[in-house]
């Protein structure tokens, strides 16, 4: 068989030609180099460069002090516990949202996502609210403790948990369970051999997910840790804008970005394993609750109560002034807080939402030429390339892009250190990630039979790409520009570390409410969170309206 | 008066890596002719549609029309139309969207005459406003017929087009599809492991196993004088 270049040349319907994929892949690619690979490899470099010339010296002094070794104590502490929790929680609900058939069940699916995409700020305040003297729970004295977080992460990432595992569990055969039971296995023994089995490596891809999450946690950590707990990234944070410590801080960031890569690495594999699985279903088949999912229902609506509690904290006591109730917390968002901020917060929201939309606009434009590129037929060794540049910042941290920002952008070649454009970018770069992950799938989701239709009934190249896959992706496109619109406008960790203190975003605005004392600071935040909140939420809702019904992936 | 009018077919082999799908395959369809390739599963006949319509390449051989090499034209400049198994229709498109898509360029009133003829001539007048996620399998492969037809194809290529469907709907469908082609006078290629399908449409039946051309010849001579061993034990059993 002749492999010479008249074969090679040949392409199926959708076959992109390499110069086509090649300029699409350009812009996202200079894109990472100059706003992700600089910054990290300047950051890097940071910490093993002395007085002196380059030198492990730093790096070894800050891994082999106490308080490193604290904090990487209590990372790992916390992100395994926040994942078993996670896991313990979201399994039955899992079950009862998705397997189960019920009325009301996609209201409560919905509200189930809603924790997902809050800014962090605004759950841990909502923790706070909960937790702190004076609140509904305040007199448990969870306030600033290992719990409190715990449930903080717990409260984020259900849903990552219960959307994961369910949308393979209603896709679950019944009839492989009915073929156990008649071969004489209890229920029990069904659960084990047969359900548990089959939903393995979602389970797995989720706990990988949460882990991820839960390790490179930032704003609820920082909310709600107090001086008692920290993790790596609240500790760069802490070394950098506290203490000034910029070398220890490089050194940490390195530790974090060992941590993630390792825990990604992980994900990657059960990711591709649950994929494969997906495609093993057969047809779904809802069951009506029975008596004996008494269990499962009692779980679920614990976990479901954990959700609406911190919410309706925040929002309660967002009305609950000094002389009983009124308004007057939403009346100071016209204010700068009596003193406490530069700017009206108002004026922060503002900035907020021109902010996101940039960053949103950038980070959509950018993932969709990244997971245009991805989604080609892949062959060859570049084509391995592009797809482990793309992928390696999913696992990226906020705060390693602020501190790689802070430290990488400010000097010539590239100065943006008074530039408006500083925070955009950064959003950007936290949003991408999750706009590609959006897109991907509905992208690879596209049956090339269509587009062969297409060809073959005349269409050139360019007008199947319009007529079969643009109106395919409107869908995803929806969705994604929520999920990168809701990040940005939420974004905290990189933006704490960019924003300047005559414009900062709502977010670093409801923190800085937060960490004042004060009765007026602590109403004010509550206001602020409220409205971040609604912002984010409503922002989610238009997209879900707009995306497909159910929505795909985390 | 052009040589070999039609489509030829010479020597073709398609190949997946180091398996040869189709294995030099020479056959010929001309004006208004409508051959079938009978074959099991597996045996290639699937490839050879591929191959034909530009799909999948070609290791060797080549496909000309009317004598004229179109082995490297891509797919949309062929004039070939594909009807598949399960017609892959564009779900965001309506039945009138769907069976117009061929027409484009065309002017609007044009497109509407000519979508509603073919709708009429496969007997789903008035069906053109309706969402294709609406049709039943029948309706929604007689929709992917007329929009095969749209352009007025040189050639028809039909993948197993009435194989997802029930055995009541696919001896109806098969009339609809026979008169159709007949009165469009458009020649077809009919891809099949229904030998029922075959002799009842076929001008002549090519029998294809494990890539390599058994035997060509019209249903009665088929049936009287199978070419071997292979050929009888596959009309036989699948009757």
């Amino acid at each position: 068989m002749d492999d010479d270049g008249s074969v090679r040349r040949w392409r199926r319907p959708g076959d992109r030609a390499p110069a086509v994929q090649g300029v699409a892949a350009l812009l996202p690619l200079a894109f990472l180099a100059v706003f992700f690979a600089y910054p990290v490899v300047t950051l890097v470099a940071r910490g093993f460069r002395g007085d002196a010339g380059w030198t492990l010296a730093p790096v070894i002094d800050v891994l082999a002090s106490p308080r490193t070794g604290r904090i990487v104590r209590q990372t790992l502490l916390l992100a395994v516990t926040g994942t078993a929790a996670s896991l313990v929680l979201g399994v039955p609900g899992a079950y009862v949202l998705y397997r189960l058939r019920f009325r009301g069940q996609r209201a409560l699916r919905a509200l189930v996502a809603v924790p997902f995409v809050l800014p962090s700020v605004v759950v841990g305040v909502a923790f706070r609210s909960l937790l702190a003297v004076g609140g509904p729970l305040g007199r448990l004295g969870l306030n600033e403790s290992f719990a409190a977080i715990v449930l903080a992460l717990v409260f984020f990432n259900y849903s990552v948990v219960v959307r994961t595992v369910g949308a393979l569990w209603a896709g679950l055969d019944r009839r492989t369970a009915d073929a156990a039971r008649s071969l004489g296995a209890g229920p029990v023994r069904v659960f084990r051999t047969i359900t548990l089995r089959a939903l393995a490596p979602a389970i797995a891809s989720a706990a990988a997910l949460v882990f991820l999450f839960c390790a490179s946690a930032f704003g609820v950590v920082l909310v709600l840790g107090g001086t008692r707990w920290g993790t790596v990234e609240t500790e760069i944070w802490y070394q950098t804008t506290q203490l000034l410590n910029l070398p220890a801080a490089a050194a940490l960031s390195i530790v974090q970005l060992v941590l993630v890569t390792a825990t990604l690495a992980v994900a990657n594999a059960t990711r591709a394993r649950q994929e494969r699985a997906l495609r093993l279903t057969g047809r779904p088949s809802a069951q009506p609750v029975r008596r004996s999912d008494a269990p499962a229902l009692i779980v679920t609506g614990l976990a479901l109560a954990l959700l609406v509690l911190p919410l309706a904290t925040l929002v309660t006591r967002s009305f609950r002034t000094a002389s009983g109730w009124g308004l007057d917390h939403y009346a100071a968002l016209a204010t700068a807080g009596a003193g406490t901020l530069t700017v009206t917060v108002w004026r922060a929201v503002a900035n907020s939402l021109v902010t996101a939309v940039a960053a949103a606009g950038l980070a959509l434009a950018l993932g969709f030429l990244a997971s245009f590129v991805l989604s080609g037929r892949r062959r060859g060794r570049l084509a391995g390339f592009f797809d482990a540049a793309f992928m390696l910042p999913l696992g990226i941290s906020a705060v390693t892009v602020g501190f790689g920002f802070l430290i990488s952008l400010n000097r010539p070649p590239l100065d943006l250190r008074t530039s408006w454009a500083l925070i955009p970018l950064a959003q950007a770069m936290v949003a991408l990630p999750l706009v590609v992950r959006t897109l991907l799938p509905t992208w690879r989701a596209l049956d090339p039979r269509l587009r062969e239709a297409a060809a073959t009934l005349g269409a050139r190249p360019a007008r199947v790409f319009a007529t079969v896959d643009l109106p395919f992706l409107r869908r995803g496109l929806g969705l994604a520009a929520g999920f990168a619109f809701a990040t940005s406008l939420g974004e905290f960790g990189a933006t704490s570390f960019l924003a300047r203190p005559d414009k900062p975003t709502l977010p670093v605005v409801v923190y800085r409410l937060i960490s004042r004392p004060g009765v007026d600071n602590f109403g004010l935040a509550m206001a602020a969170a409220v409205v971040l909140a609604v912002l984010t939420a409503t922002v989610m809702a238009v997209a879900e309206l707009l995306g497909p019904k159910e929505a795909v992936g985390w | 008066m052009v040589e070999r009018p039609g489509l030829a077919v010479d020597g073709v082999s398609v190949a997946y890596g180091p398996l040869l799908a189709v294995d030099g395959v020479t056959l010929a369809v001309g004006p208004g002719e409508i051959v079938a390739v009978l074959g099991p599963s597996g045996s290639g006949k699937s490839s050879l549609l591929r191959a034909i319509a530009g799909l999948e390449p070609v290791v060797a051989g080549r496909v000309t029309w009317d004598g004229e090499d179109v082995t490297s034209v891509p797919v949309h400049q062929r004039g070939f139309t594909v009807m598949f198994q399960d017609g892959q229709l564009f779900p965001h498109y309506t039945v009138a969207g769907n069976v117009g898509y061929a027409l484009a360029g065309r002017p609007r009133a044009e497109r509407r005459r000519r979508v509603d003829e073919l709708l009429a001539l496969v007997g789903l007048e008035g069906f053109g406003p309706r969402p294709v996620t609406a049709l039943s399998g029948g309706q929604a492969q007689r929709v992917a017929l007329a929009r095969s037809l749209a352009a007025r194809p040189r050639l028809l290529l039909l993948d197993e087009p009435l194989s997802s469907l029930d055995r009541q709907l696919r001896e109806h469908l098969v009339t609809v599809l026979s008169e159709t082609l007949r009165a469009t006078a458009t020649p077809a290629l009919y891809v099949t492991h229904d030998q029922s399908e075959a002799f009842a449409l076929a001008d002549r039946i090519a029998v294809l196993d494990q890539g390599k051309l058994l035997q060509v010849a019209d249903p009665d001579t088929l049936r009287a004088h199978p070419a071997n061993q292979t050929v009888a034990a596959f009309l036989g059993q699948s009757g």
